[in-house]
């Protein structure tokens, strides 16, 4: 019995120890974690607030859906514009204007430096029952259907850019390739398609420095970068695997998520890559074996989401290789930032509701932005970056 | 069948609920006859079905001819294995009731009656068949063969009047998108997840609904109807059935959490000389975009053996009846050829990356070791101080 006495009080005294000693590494863990946050903080001092005041747009709708969980028709949003004190405080809020669209139809936005807001709002469930809407001056105006819902508008050199387009043949068990299109629309409302091309997609990923358009081109042969002039001339193709998204433009690069080239038998990782629109080569900027994540890149730093240091259930978004001073969260993207990268809108994803969260990066938090049950989409900051 | 109900239909009636004020909302319903539109049967009178009878109308139709004898049309044999590990045979359609209880709530809100809104010359009518402007019927929102001069092989009539010969015309559409598609796993008609690229197929193989596509939301949860449909094109419509699977509106159905296929084997863009979907394994992802965390497919809860051979079905008795067990643990089942993945806790988030870090216990694990180890030391004393 004292031989089992003793026994048993050894294995409680290793199981104290053992307990101590893993307590001690966690604190130290989150010490190190916090200390690096903390430093990140003071040092993020990327742009200055203080005496300045700036807007930023979201697109707002009612949910539709009742208390049954039965749908209801929701026919519109709202444009609404959100000053920012130079406080770094939300000081007002106006709608601008109001778009129809069809019931549980997307709508996404883009503002140019001039407050001036372009909408696509799907007003049919097809693929391209979409409309551009310009919203200027609390007037709204309807400048093409035949937009491909869910997409993004652009806005640059003068004009606004947008994805076109009408539905190809379909043959069974085949995905569907459709003939697309994207076209500007000049200040009066004048029409010149850019680029055109039966594909599966012609994503508008921005401008590069000299105001050519970049286009993500998706064809059953492979997926690129197409550079187009103004007037529509094809400059350059770099090709890019076709899992790519989430497009930002910051100086000389365009900087995307994508997804490495599978090899059999060997599962390859998600990827944070940069484009050099000068030297035309591709570089690996970061890579994520389970999730794609999402960059942003802005003032010569590509911000990016991945996992989290202090928790393996969470993710974090990282601002070159040092945490953003940013709460973590399941999955977290930077959706649009201001021109002085002072402010910032972030999406805080969860399985309980994701949440749209607009912050001072300058360390004075993040404020939240739709806790009335309201949907929103952001458009973005007056003259800021939005990621694409 | 065809889709959109939900959205699509709505939107002439959107043209009227354009002058509702902002974040009014009205419920819908089109009702178009043949006088005013290409669509070739009058809409019917009738009731619609309560919640008990739309789940024993499912659980029939989910079993195919053999279950739903006279009451549907004839349907053709579906091919089930992959050999992946199971042989490729013909087998009797059937279907996972799960799969067909959020195609319908997507589709109609389970209605194949309503009391029409629009078209306006209709308003005022009795509850009738629900017709679409496109000629979608009732619940399943049927639109092949139901345009002015075209001749199907089932009777048109029954689909505009009978809620289950609605649903179950529905399915050979359903069964075609099978037939065509890739294989998803081992491709078996009774499990859920196997469904993914016929879903796809049945909203129509689009860029739109490729999970890559850019114009989806980045780092997206599994799709909750309560909180998402307002923003419901950021998920491809396969996503979204899934999301009802696991969020059942209203506690119809009994929620289970669905395995997603993985986006980096999804490519269609890949220098492919074919534009069909091709094989891809089994899916494991606990969402649209989480592959870190990881999920075992599901067997439908309405099909109690898996179907051997092109004769009948084995153990039909097993087919469920009305009562959904909502608080039911979610199965995670075996098949013939090996048992499925054991599921993970939705929080166990694997370790990614080439680090291959053992995670660090947390203050739980650390705590629960001091106090098991001051236990087993106490109990000791206590014994000594007894013995002396």
């Amino acid at each position: 019995m004292r031989i089992l006495d003793r026994g048993i009080a050894v294995l409680g005294a290793a199981l104290v120890l053992g307990g101590v000693a893993l307590a001690m590494q966690k604190q130290a863990t989150d010490g190190d974690a916090r200390r690096r946050i903390s430093a990140e903080r003071n040092s993020t001092k990327i742009g200055d607030s203080k005496g300045k005041s700036s807007q930023f747009f979201l697109l707002e709708s009612a949910r539709d859906i009742d208390t049954n969980g039965d749908p209801v028709a929701v026919v519109q949003s709202d444009v609404v514009a959100i000053e920012v004190a130079a406080s770094g405080k939300i000081a007002s809020r106006r709608v601008v204007g109001r778009v129809p669209r069809s019931p549980r139809g997307s709508v996404r936005g883009v503002v140019d430096g001039a407050g001036t807001v372009f909408v696509v709002a799907n007003e049919e469930d097809r693929d391209f029952g979409a409309s551009l809407y310009k919203v200027d001056g609390g007037r709204v105006i309807k400048l093409t259907d035949g937009a491909l819902r869910g997409s993004r508008p652009l806005v640059a050199n003068g004009a606004v850019y947008t994805e076109l387009g009408a539905e190809g043949a379909a043959h069974e068990g085949e995905v569907r390739v459709d003939d697309l299109q994207v076209a500007a629309f000049d200040a009066s409302g004048g029409k010149s398609v850019i680029y055109a091309g039966r594909a599966f997609a012609l994503h508008l990923a921005g401008t590069d420095q000299d105001g050519d358009l970049l286009i993500y081109d998706v064809r059953p042969d492979g997926a690129a970068i197409v550079t187009v002039s103004r007037q529509g001339r094809v400059l350059r193709r770099d090709s890019v695997e076709p899992f790519a998204r989430d497009f930002t433009r910051d100086g000389e690069r365009l900087v995307f998520a994508n997804h490495s080239p599978s090899t059999p038998g060997h599962e390859t990782p998600w990827t944070v890559e940069a484009l050099d629109l000068v030297h035309h080569t591709q570089t690996v900027l970061h890579e994520e074996r389970a999730f794609q994540p999402a960059p942003f890149a802005f003032g010569g730093t590509a911000w990016f989401t991945a996992s989290s240091p202090e928790n393996a259930n969470e993710t974090r978004m990282f601002r070159g290789r040092v945490p953003a001073p940013l709460a973590a969260a399941e999955f977290t993207a930077m959706e649009a930032i201001d021109a002085a990268g002072t402010h910032a809108l972030v999406r805080h994803e969860e399985a309980r509701g994701d949440r749209l969260m607009f912050v001072d990066l300058n360390g004075a938090g993040e404020t939240p932005l739709d806790e009335d049950g309201m949907m929103r989409a952001v458009v973005g900051f007056a003259g800021g970056e939005v990621v694409r | 069948m065809n889709r959109k109900l939900s959205y699509s239909l709505a939107i002439l009636a959107a043209s009227v609920l354009l002058a509702v004020p902002r974040g009014a909302r009205a419920q819908y319903c089109p009702s178009y006859t043949p006088a005013i539109s290409n669509c070739g049967i009058n809409p019917v009178s009738g009731v619609n079905p309560t919640t008990a009878e739309w789940q024993q109308i499912f659980t029939k139709v989910g079993g195919g001819k053999a279950s739903w004898g006279t009451a549907g049309p004839d349907i053709s044999t579906m091919g089930s294995g992959c050999g992946k590990p199971t042989p490729s045979t013909q087998v009797p359609a059937h279907f996972p009731c799960d799969v067909l209880f959020a195609i319908a709530y997507q589709e109609s809100g389970w209605n194949q009656f309503c009391k029409p809104t629009t078209p306006s010359s209709q308003v005022g009518q009795p509850v009738r068949t629900i017709v679409s402007f496109d000629c979608g019927y009732g619940v399943g929102q049927v639109t092949s063969g139901m345009h002015k001069g075209e001749t199907p092989s089932f009777d048109r009539a029954r689909v505009a009047a009978e809620t289950t010969y609605n649903l179950a015309t529905g399915t050979r559409i359903l069964r075609d998108k099978w037939a065509a598609t890739g294989c998803v796993g081992d491709n078996l008609p009774e499990v859920i997840e196997h469904y993914y690229y016929a879903l796809w197929a049945y909203n129509g193989i689009a860029y739109s609904n490729n999970p890559n596509n850019p114009n989806k939301k980045a780092g997206r949860a599994v799709y909750n109807p309560a909180k998402d449909s307002g923003s419901q094109t950021s998920w491809t419509y396969q996503e979204r059935l899934f999301g009802m699977v696991e969020y059942p509106s209203g506690g119809r159905w009994r929620s289970q959490a669905l395995a997603y296929p993985n986006r980096a084997n999804i490519s269609t863009a890949a220098g492919n000389t074919t534009t069909k979907l091709a094989d891809t394994p089994e899916p494991t992802c606990a969402s649209p975009t989480d592959c870190a965390t990881r999920r075992g497919v599901h067997r439908s809860q309405c099909i109690a053996a898996p179907v051997t051979d092109a004769g009948t079905i084995v153990d039909s008795g097993g087919l469920r009846d009305s009562a959904i067990d909502a608080t039911s643990p979610d199965a995670t089942v075996d098949y013939p050829g090996g048992p499925f993945p054991i599921e993970t806790p939705a929080d166990e988030r694997q370790s990614s990356g080439c680090s291959c870090e053992i995670p660090l216990a947390d203050g739980g694990a650390s705590a629960g070791m001091i106090v098991s180890g001051i236990a087993l030391l106490l109990r000791v004393f206590r014994r000594q101080r007894r013995t002396s």
